[in-house]
């Protein structure tokens, strides 16, 4: 059973090999519905909107909240300080570390209904578990950053989280804040593989972040494997890259 | 009630004298407390031997997470004392007597520091032919720039009117910038050009939006080089 809908602003799809009602899957989009209420900074009757806007104290917010809030931290410390959920006009910004953390949270949902054999995507982002309807490894495909329609390396995360961290469309860029003059373009695309999806997911944010160098830190983290697109098309890939390619 | 995590904690640690941060702009003044940066300096190395992974950082946040081991050895850390190029910089001084110190990449390096600061070299990669003769040949410094977290400058150096290579004058102190970049030199990382694959997969890895900015100096440094 697959089945995608659009939440928290992208497309999320669950796709369950196991036999299993309806209710499952319904129950992983309940959750990720009430995080999306929770976290959505353009919903004027979220918790982070309320947080932001003064109605609520950072000392009283939700467990959940507390819980992003401390991971984000966290994050910021282990990445150089390349990860941040304050934006440039003072205001939490915690999408970048919410997409991981409820996907994560999505899988663990699954399998403590039983499920083994599953995948949740959220724009672009995987949590895989088990194996495919086939029978065999999850098979993940690395999006062309030059033509979405394309993939440019298959990967077999094995129950391990992925990724993709950059800026795809033409035309599009990353902005210094500070002075919009000026398009930070070298990199262009960073996939990052990791223990889990929000270990993927957030030092794949940080690390594109850090430009040319982020491959580098990637590489310096024995748990992580990264595979970086600049703008040229070259990739550079981790050490420990190439055995993700191999079943 | 006092706030249950680092998050919230109002001030920056303020452990770490040699070096001093550029002040943030007023941008972080609002609504929330001004959050604490990462130190500059954090931790001594207790022996060369053991990996200190749960070293303390100054105000440590307070969710742990699981502890990575790294890859790096911790051998090389050890001695470090680095003394910054840049008078323009906002780090006044760096010379620790025993904590490994990420510092901004020296000119002249003092002789015990034994790997090089992080320099990306694609002077062997293929470069995209609508690129060739963009820039004039020299070095160009990009400013110190603010990036919320600290500074960061790097330098561009073009050959034949191309980009050849981005050394960073200027990273944001850290204790994991300074093992990476004090710690054993870094595999050379392998390179190939992308090439559209057919083949099924089951679902693919792609960016849907980038919701980091990143301030970077190196636009700035290229916009000197333009020819």
């Amino acid at each position: 059973m697959r089945e995608t809908r659009i939440l928290m602003g992208m497309p999320i799809t669950i796709e369950i090999v196991d036999a299993e009602g309806p209710a499952v899957i319904e129950r992983a989009f309940d959750y990720l519905a009430a995080v999306d209420q929770r976290f959505s900074t353009y919903k004027p009757d979220s918790e982070i909107t309320a947080i932001n806007e003064g109605r609520i104290a950072v000392e009283n917010c939700s467990e959940e909240m507390h819980e992003v809030f401390a991971l984000a931290e966290a994050t910021r410390w282990e990445t150089l300080g390349f990860f941040n959920i304050r934006r440039p006009d003072g205001l939490i910004d915690p999408s970048g570390i919410v997409k991981g953390w409820a996907i994560a949270n999505t899988a663990h949902l699954l399998s403590a209904a039983g499920m083994k054999n599953f995948f949740v995507d959220a724009g672009g982002d995987i949590q895989p578990k088990g194996h495919n309807a086939e029978g065999t490894e999850w098979r993940a495909g690395i999006r062309n950053p030059f033509n979405p329609a394309e993939i440019v390396k298959t990967i077999y995360p094995k129950g391990r989280g992925v990724a993709t961290s950059g800026t795809y469309v033409r035309g599009q860029h990353i902005y210094d804040p500070h002075d919009t003059e000026h398009v930070l373009e070298e990199v262009v695309s960073l996939t990052v593989v990791g223990p889990n999806v929000l270990e993927a997911d957030r030092f794949a944010t940080a690390a594109f972040a850090m430009g040319s160098e982020g491959i580098k830190f990637i590489e310096a983290q024995p748990d992580l494997e990264g595979y970086l697109i600049d703008k040229a098309g070259i990739a550079t890939m981790t050490s420990g890259f190439e055995a993700l390619t191999k079943l | 009630m006092t706030s249950r995590y680092a998050y919230a904690a109002p001030e920056a640690p303020d452990a770490l004298g040699a070096v001093t941060i550029t002040p943030r702009p007023k941008k972080l003044s609002l609504a929330v407390p001004a959050q604490p940066m990462p130190p500059a300096v954090v931790e001594a190395v207790p022996s060369a031997a053991s990996v200190p992974d749960a070293v303390a950082p100054a105000s440590p946040p307070a969710a742990v997470l699981p502890v990575r081991p790294r890859k790096l050895p911790a051998q090389s850390q050890a001695s470090v004392a680095v003394a910054p190029n840049d008078t323009t910089a906002s780090i006044d001084a760096v010379t620790p007597a025993a904590a490994p110190v990420i510092a901004p990449a020296p000119a002249q390096r003092p002789a015990e520091v034994a790997v090089p600061a992080p320099q990306i070299t694609l002077a062997s990669a293929p470069v995209a032919p609508q690129q060739a003769g963009k820039y004039k040949n020299g070095t160009y410094k990009g400013p110190v720039t603010d990036a919320y977290y600290g500074v960061v400058q790097v330098q561009a150096n073009v050959a034949n009117g191309q980009l050849a290579s981005v050394k960073v004058l200027q990273y944001p102190n850290d204790r994991r910038t300074s093992r990476y970049i004090n710690g054993q030199a870094l595999p050379v990382l392998k390179q190939e050009a992308v090439v559209a694959q057919s083949g099924d997969v089951d679902f693919v890895s792609g960016a849907t939006f980038t919701s980091q900015a990143y301030v970077h100096s190196l636009n700035q440094a290229l916009l000197q080089a333009k020819l």
